[in-house]
Parts: C-alpha cells; structure tokens; sequence
C-alpha cells in the first residue's frame, strides 16, 4: 500500500514540513506502507513568479479576498501539474496537512482539483482543519459548518479528516478503524508517549533543499503540552498532560541529522522547551557531552518557545547551560509588563525581575528572543499599559543589540470564548450577541477574529474596542519611534483595519453610558 | 547605556557612558601581559592579565576609537630551547560584553593590528622570507603574538545604534529572492505602517 503525503502552503520555507516528515516515518514503521512526501509549498514557490507568490501568500492569509485572473490560471496549472506527480506516484492514500487557520484557502483550492484527478482516497489533518470554513473564497454554502474538515467532507472533496495529533489516529484510519479517537469528528486522544516515535524521514524533502535563512535545519519535539494554564490558550485543552520526550532519544536525534544530513540547526515545535527543568537541563547537558565528544557536533544549534522562569527555579548556571548547547532563539510569552495582568492571565509564576533576568541572562549570552506581549487583555488599565511602554524603554538596548530580536503585540483582545477569563475574578465579560449584525461586509477570511473583537469587560468599562485599537497604535508607534523591529505589525494592523472598515455602527462613546447593563459600547 | 526618564529621545541624548567586559586568556612568562586601553587616544585602563577579564567604562563621543597596546612584551617573555618555544607570555582575547550583552565578533575582526616586531623576528623574516614583505598593519585576530596596537572598529555616535545598524548589515539573509518577506519574518521591520495606522486612527476617532 503507498501513502502520499501533501505539504501545502502557508508555511515556512525554511525547513522541511514536520507533520509530513514524522508521519510517514510512522506509517512506514508501524504499517510497513511505501510513502512519499510532496511539498506542494515548496512546487508552488518553485513554479510561480514573485508577484504571483505574494499574491498568493495575501491571499492564504485572507488579507485579500480573492486573486487576479492571471495569479489564478498560474495556481490552478500548478496543481494540474502537481497532480501528474501524484498520479505517477498512483497512491492508495492522500494525506494533506492543514498547518494552520491560514492553510484553509489553500487546502480548498489544492483538493478541489485532486480530487478529480486521483482515484485514491483523501484525508486532512493538523491544526487548521478546526478553522471556520467561512474563509473559503466566493462560497455562500460554508457559513452552516463549523470547521473546513466538515465542510470538505459533507462536499465529498475528502474521505476523512483528523482532529489533534495524527501519530496514533494516521496509523488506526490507514488501518481501517475509523472509529477511532480523532478521526471523523471523534474526540482525540492525546499521544500515548513521545519515546515510541521513529525519528522523521526527510528522504523525499532533504533539509539542504529548502530555502533556509542562515543554515539549513529541522523541525524537533521533545514536548507535547504545557505546565501553564493562561486564559488566552487553547494549548491545555488539546494536550491537557504536559508529555516529555525521554532526553536520550531527543539527543540521539540531534546526532542523526547531523550524521546523516549534516543538519544542525533544530526548531523545537513544543509549545514550551522549559516545561520540566530537569528535564530542560538533561537536554542541554546531554547536547553539551555530544559537542565534546566529537567536534562535528560544535555547531549544533536551536530554538524554540520557552517560558519565563523564575530566579528561584533557575540561575546562570542554566543560561550558560544553553548557551553551550547551542541555545540561538527563544520565544517567550512575557505577555505583560505588569504584574497585575499577568496574575490574572495565569502567568503569576514570573515578577519584572525575573523578566529582566531573563534578558539580562539572554544578553550576557547571546540568546536571542522573540518577545510576545499582549495590549488590550481584558483587564489592563492605563497603568498596566504604561508598563508596557515601561518596559520598552527600560530594555531597548536588547532591542538594538537583538537580544529581543523582534517582539509583537497580540490580538489586540480577541476573545470569543470568556469562559476562561472570566474564570478569574475583575473580569465579566459582555459580548454583543448583535455584533455580527453591525458588520456591513464582514470579511469572511477573518470572521472568528472580527467577531472576537465584540466584546467588553464590566469591570474595566473604559476598555473599549476604540481604546484598545487607540493602545495598540501606541505601542506600535512606540516601537517605531524607539527602534523595536516588530514581527507581523502591518499584517496585524490590517486585520483591525479590515474589521473597522466594516463596523458599521461605531459611534456610541462610554462616556455616553448611563446604564451599562442596557447599553454598553462594545465598540 | 544608561536610561532616563521616558522622554522623546531616549536613543539620541539619554547614553552617557558605555561599559565594556573583555575576556580573555593569558599566559605567564616573567610576568603577564600588561595593556593599556585607550579611547580616542586617551588612556581609559592600564591593566595586568593576570585573570581572565578585565571592564572599563567610556563615555562617548560623536566618533569612537578604541585601542589596545600591548606594551609589555620582549624576547625576553618567550622562553626557548633548541628552537622550540618552552614558555611565552600569550594572550587572547575572548568574548567582548557591551552593557553585559554579549556583541558579535565582527567588533573585533573588522579592525586591525599594528604589530610591533622583535628584531630577531625581523632579522630572521628578511633572511627566509624573502618573498613576503612583513606587513605593518595586520587585520585584528583573536590570539595576539606579538606586542603593538589593536584598533578596534570605529563608532560613530551612539554604541547601540550603531551596532544595531551595523548588524543588520552585516546579516546574511539566504533565499530572499524566494521568499520575498524573508527579512522581514527573519529580523522583524521598524516598518510605520503610516498608511495603516493613519486610516486606523480616523475610525477611532
């Protein structure tokens, strides 16, 4: 049996795709299946003109609503072409990876075309297949669906879909057991364990061929997970057992692709690297032995997310500790820079010194961050933003060094689902159950963020939409003004514009108020 | 760099002084390497290596020269027997700290050194190298064998602006041509997006 397995934008071109590289490692190992990975991402990029890859990436990330005439006929003969490929292959199964929310378009537009072209059945799976189908171009039939997976299914462009982590479900559905956990809509199951895993197969996509910014690299997981529960994240409720991978294994995979790829850089896919410090130091330690072993190994290095830990919990010794194995960039969550907002977030485990040791420790070391902050959280007031432009003055030489080598301001508030939130006391949050009404055209590819923006707290009444777009343009300018590089501002600042040039009913001003329970400015 | 109070030019008037950390390695010989520091041909430090690093802080001018003069070093501090060296006074230099961040080795790479040679060094480069003139200024390295000046590379103006400008120039961002936003994903942009939030700024109005 032979299983071809689709990569398809958006996604770096950076690194070899992870979902495909592992998974087929499975279901070579597990079932015994002949497979191969085709990297429609990297065959569109390769296929197309600059002008028409912009267009294209505009046009995943919905921040355009359709594409020219020209840009579609060079998508759709791409696929056409893609599909001969395919075909040659004759596959019994097609997997597709939906990578993310902003993979969705692209999926539709990919399986459309393969489904007539192939005889074999199709699956989808990976993050973005929850996403609402509402995003998909010029279709008035997706608003009843919840997510693409469904919607695909119910149009017989699939055959099934896989909700959470494919590495038990991909293997039970080749298998023929479709009532399992995850797929078709079931209620997946978390992996079982991370150390029965074979390590990726990069056969069909060598890490040396993709379009690398320094070096070529690797995607790696030593977690699933995390140790926190913030009200914002989701991450609990899919991996609700922080699981760590078994550190000789993980090391034993760094030594791999520098023995058979002569890769050594590596991008953890953990939510978090420092869940477990002893399991955080063991790594570190066990890269350390290997680089002295043998001098092949120096240049091993990595990044990944991580946490801010506390001074209790970790000291200098740690930060040499990384920097040693190999430690190049982290992103962090810092999320605030007031304690206040922090707690209520579920971040009370970290003070400003402890954030400031982190970058003093990152400094002294040469560790880069990506630091991620929010503006707008549900209960910041005027203080707790002047903190955070506290923050932006106190540490601009990490910026100008790199040491924060970019950082970005979330959503600007979007909370759909309060129930965490609100969870916590300060906090009760009011949607506007007419909001979507209010919309004069709502911009479908961003409809779960423009609709996430309808809301307001009670108990920080004066937080209003106005004010946390009037905030967010602040620490932007700020930024600017300062010299913060900011990763994804423009794209940020015109999903806000795309949701307010919509909002038609916009006027009502909190200062208006009289009885909030009746009338409130959501807006 | 130290910072004042928040006010609108926190990067052109607010850095008085800089604080450097260099380390290094020495090796004993009669006695350690000794080097003076000097900043804009004014001495800054007069330091024995006898440790494996030394600070010194600046304050900076609109251009920036640093300079290390090695002055100790003779014949006398390497140690011979039948043509093989027993025992030398070394020194190398290590990792450079500004403001306790580390900074990239191009600080020190893009400079020079003036050597200043042993006669018997001399005398014996005329007699077999004939070939290879002895060049009186090499470009910098991070193991020194012979006493002289290291210059370091030239600022002008703010440490941190500088060094910021000057990174970015120097990164190799690989495969932009195929990924049109690379560098922007890569490093990030002070981009204004003076369109974006000029229109933003008339709906909240």
């Amino acid at each position: 049996m032979k299983l071809a397995f689709v990569n398809i934008p958006l996604q770096n071109l950076d690194f070899p795709p992870a979902a495909a590289s592992l998974l087929t490692a499975i279901v070579e190992k597990r079932l015994g299946w002949d497979t191969k990975v085709f990297d429609f991402n990297m065959f569109l990029n390769s296929s197309v003109d600059t002008d028409a890859w912009i267009e294209l990436e505009n046009y995943w990330r919905s921040t355009k609503e359709d594409i020219s005439n020209d840009t579609r006929s060079k998508l759709e003969a791409t696929i056409e072409r893609f599909a001969k490929q395919l075909q040659e292959y004759n596959p019994d199964w097609l997997a597709i990876s939906v990578f993310s929310r902003w993979s969705t378009i692209a999926c539709y537009e990919v399986v459309k075309i393969l489904r007539k072209k192939l005889k074999c059945k199709i699956f989808i799976g990976g993050h973005g297949i929850d996403s609402w189908p509402g995003s998909l171009p010029g279709r008035d039939d997706t608003k009843k669906y919840t997510t693409i997976a469904s919607y695909l299914k119910d149009q017989n462009l699939i055959d099934h879909y896989i909700t959470g982590e494919g590495e038990d479900s991909i293997v039970e559905l080749l298998s023929g057991h479709t009532e399992f956990p995850g797929i078709d809509g079931k209620m997946p199951r978390p992996v079982k364990s991370l150390n029965d895993l074979p390590a990726p197969n990069y056969r069909d996509v060598n890490p040396n061929d993709y379009y690398y910014t320094t070096a070529p690299g690797v995607y790696i997981t030593a977690s699933k997970g995390c140790v926190r529960k913030c009200t914002f994240c989701n991450v609990p409720d899919l991996w609700p057992v922080y699981t760590l991978r078994d550190t000789d294994s993980l090391v034993s995979e760094f030594k791999m692709n520098v023995d058979q790829y002569g890769v050594k850089y590596h991008m953890f896919t953990d939510e978090l690297c420092n869940g477990s410090m002893k399991h955080w130091r063991a790594f570190n330690k066990g890269i350390v032995d290997l680089k002295q072993k043998d001098p092949k190994y120096e240049g091993i290095r990595y990044r990944g997310f991580m946490i801010c830990r506390s001074r209790k919990e970790q000291d200098e010794k740690d930060w040499e500790l990384m920097a040693n194995a190999g430690a190049s960039l982290f992103m962090v969550g810092f999320e605030s820079y007031s304690p206040k907002v922090r707690a209520h977030m579920g971040k009370h485990n970290y003070s400003n010194e402890d954030i400031d040791f982190h970058l003093e420790q990152s400094g002294r070391y040469g560790i880069k961050n990506i630091a991620l902050f929010f503006t707008g959280y549900p209960t910041e007031t005027l203080e707790d933003f002047e903190m955070n432009k506290e923050f932006l003055y106190k540490h601009l030489k990490y910026a100008k060094s790199g040491i924060v080598h970019m950082i970005r301001w979330g959503y600007t508030g979007m909370f759909r689902d309060p129930a965490k939130v609100e969870a916590k006391k300060d906090v009760e949050m009011i949607i506007d159950p007419n909001f979507e009404s209010k919309f004069k055209n709502l911009p479908w590819g961003i409809r779960d963020i423009a609709l996430g923006v309808g809301w307001i707290n009670k108990s920080n009444p004066t937080l209003t939409l106005k004010e946390r777009i009037r905030r967010r343009l602040e620490m932007h300018e700020l930024c600017v003004k300062l010299g913060w590089p900011q990763t994804r501002s423009r794209d940020e600042l015109t999903i806000l514009y795309n949701i307010m040039k919509n909002l038609e009913q916009n006027i009502i001003d909190p200062k208006d108020l009289t009885d909030l329970d009746n009338t409130i400015d959501l807006h | 760099m130290d910072m004042v109070e928040h006010d609108d030019n926190c990067t052109k008037h607010n850095v008085k002084m800089i604080n450097f950390e260099f380390n290094y390695k020495a090796t004993h010989c009669v006695e350690w390497p000794k080097l003076k520091i000097f900043h804009n041909s004014n001495p800054v430090l007069d330091v024995v290596c006898d440790s494996n690093n030394f600070q010194f802080s600046i304050e900076e001018q609109e251009r920036n020269k640093l300079e290390f003069f090695w002055y100790n070093k003779t014949q006398k501090h390497t140690l011979h027997e039948n043509g093989k060296i027993l025992k030398d006074q070394t020194f190398e230099l290590g990792v450079i700290r500004a403001d306790n961040i580390l900074i990239e080795d191009w600080f020190m790479t893009d400079g020079f050194y003036k050597p200043h040679y042993f006669k018997g060094f001399v005398d014996s480069h005329k007699k077999e190298r004939t070939n290879f003139p002895l060049l009186e200024e090499l470009p910098s390295q991070k193991i020194w064998h012979f006493p002289g000046k290291y210059y370091f590379k030239e600022w002008h103006g703010t440490w941190w602006d500088w060094y910021y400008k000057t990174k970015t120039q120097k990164e190799v961002v690989k495969f932009t041509e195929k990924d049109p936003e690379r560098i922007e994903k890569y490093r990030g942009t002070l981009d204004p997006c003076t369109d974006l939030v000029h229109k933003l700024r008339e709906f909240i109005k």
